[in-house]
């Protein structure tokens, strides 16, 4: 028999509540509806994430699902049921342009060619997004752009499998990091340490740290003080964290 | 910069948030889990909302920075979307039409069997074919979780929609690898009925018996709702070097109206 998590059954519980207040509400097709969406994201933990620690949470995700299910089910309806032409065209469009986008990212050449291998990424995305659940606690636009990434990702994975080195070949490399576990900042010769090694990164990347470790910004924040996206903000923050932990590896700053 | 930003005593607290983030990039994890798969989505729309992941969602953040794999996919998502709502995308070179042959593969059609005076059944059936191609190309299960890292973490095994005597019945199959048992897959129905007409009410319970290879399990169910099956070993639905299906999948709802 499986274990029961007593976590769990308090979120079962606690979803059951929010459901009740739905039908109360005369939303009782509604609660209908969405009950089996709501315990298979139960089953793959989307609920727990959502919720983190706070059992409170779970009133909010119930209604976001059903605000989303009552706004997206017809979309989703006919693109995994009726399947019409006129859903699949403009939405497989978009998808191959996703994938050709993303390629290029990767430093594809533009081309037919490269257009030709997001064809192929993007079906594979479509057929993938065709059988997929649709969880209704996010919008689609995302969750599409996910899948077509996966598919690209998928190509690049089995594209390393086909060519495979020979044993002689293979050179190892050692790129791994030094450990930084037990780095401290708190003594006055660490501080000067990580002070070179700031004025070591790129501008962007240091105006990161500055302003979210220095200033304490949330990123969201420190991506409109910087006019980027929150995107680059992510990107340029690990960036920064990467360099860093490697500069000052390289300073000595070691346990 | 300046350097007495660092040395202020009331930047201990970013100085020691620094730190740990510091020590935490890249701790050499490479396995991206299911939950942390499912939360990708999850992450890229809230991040697109706007919400400050770092802070309401630490413990995905912290594996983004320990999980150089799982952060790439993140990022590259993210550029995806944003790239798009900022009309930065390059157009893509062809006009030609898509070709949309892959809508031809429809869901399965259950198959409606009247028992007797009040007794239905409704069958679906995924054949070996079918099942080999959700699980792509039929590599071995039990290496799928860091084989393919990037797959949909939960398999589709059917889906079918029926009607009976004014109500509808939406039938999901789903199952991912069991967390509670070893080699075994765990899979769950999901049933959702919808009533048609005014007079159609409320269904009995269910019997929901799920055939595939060895495995074979019979539930009984509220009317709708989700149900998980006992788990289905590998050695069930397998071969013995877990490498191909060896059987078809048979789900059977009967019903007494």
């Amino acid at each position: 028999m499986p274990i029961m998590n007593p976590q769990r059954e308090e979120i079962k519980f606690e979803i059951e509540k929010a459901l009740q207040f739905l039908e109360e509400k005369d939303e009782a097709q509604s609660a209908a509806k969405i009950r089996p969406v709501l315990h298979s994201n139960l089953d793959r933990g989307r609920v727990e994430n959502f919720i983190g620690n706070n059992i409170r949470r779970v009133d909010e995700y119930v209604q976001r699902v059903a605000d989303q299910y009552a706004r997206l089910n017809p979309y989703i309806n006919a693109i995994q049921n009726a399947r019409s032409d006129d859903v699949w065209q403009p939405l497989f469009r978009n998808m191959r342009l996703w994938a050709y986008n993303f390629l290029l990212r990767k430093n594809f050449v533009p081309g037919l060619s490269t257009a030709s291998i997001a064809e192929e990424c993007a079906i594979a995305a479509a057929v993938n997004l065709l059988d997929a659940n649709f969880p209704y606690d996010i919008d689609f636009e995302p969750w599409a752009h996910v899948i077509v990434t996966n598919a690209c990702l998928r190509f690049f994975r089995n594209g390393t499998k086909k060519s495979v080195i020979p044993p002689q070949n293979i050179v190892e490399l050692d790129e791994k990091l030094p450990s930084t576990n037990d780095i401290s900042l708190d003594n006055q010769e660490n501080r000067a340490d990580l002070l070179i090694a700031l004025s070591l990164l790129s501008d962007a990347r240091r105006q990161v740290i500055q302003l979210h470790y220095l200033d304490e910004l949330p990123l969201p924040d420190a991506a409109k003080v910087m006019g980027k996206s929150v995107g680059a903000i992510h990107s340029l923050h690990f960036n920064a964290l990467q360099d860093l932990r490697k500069i000052l590896s390289g300073n000595g700053n070691k346990p | 910069m300046d350097t007495n930003q660092l040395d202020h005593g009331k930047n201990e607290k970013s100085r020691k948030k620094l730190a740990a983030d510091l020590a935490g990039i890249d701790s050499d994890v490479l396995f991206i889990s299911m939950k942390e798969h499912e939360m990708l989505s999850l992450m890229v729309d809230e991040t697109l909302k706007g919400v400050d992941i770092k802070t309401r969602y630490p413990d995905f953040y912290q594996k983004l920075f320990s999980n150089a794999e799982l952060r790439q996919v993140f990022l590259d998502a993210l550029d995806s979307v944003e790239a798009e709502k900022q009309s930065e995308l390059s157009a893509f070179p062809s006009e030609e039409k898509p070709n949309l042959v892959f809508l031809n593969k429809k869901p399965n059609q259950p198959g409606i069997q009247q028992l007797d005076k009040d007794r239905w059944q409704i069958i679906l059936q995924t054949t070996i074919q079918q099942l080999q191609d959700i699980f792509s190309g039929g590599p071995a299960l039990a290496y799928r979780s860091d084989a393919n890292l990037f797959d949909d973490s939960w398999f589709t095994l059917l889906r079918g929609e029926a009607e009976l005597e004014g109500t509808s019945y939406a039938i999901l199959l789903e199952c991912g690898i069991s967390k509670e048992t070893e080699q075994a897959l765990s899979a769950s129905l999901n049933i959702a009925m919808t009533l048609e007409t005014a007079s159609a009410s409320a269904q009995a319970p269910i019997h929901a018996t799920l055939q595939w290879g060895k495995y074979s399990e019979t539930l009984t169910i509220a009317a709708e709702g989700r149900t998980r099956f006992p788990d289905i070993p590998f050695s069930a639905s397998f071969d013995q070097q877990d490498q191909k299906i060896i059987s078809g999948l048979d789900l059977i709802l009967e019903i007494r109206l």
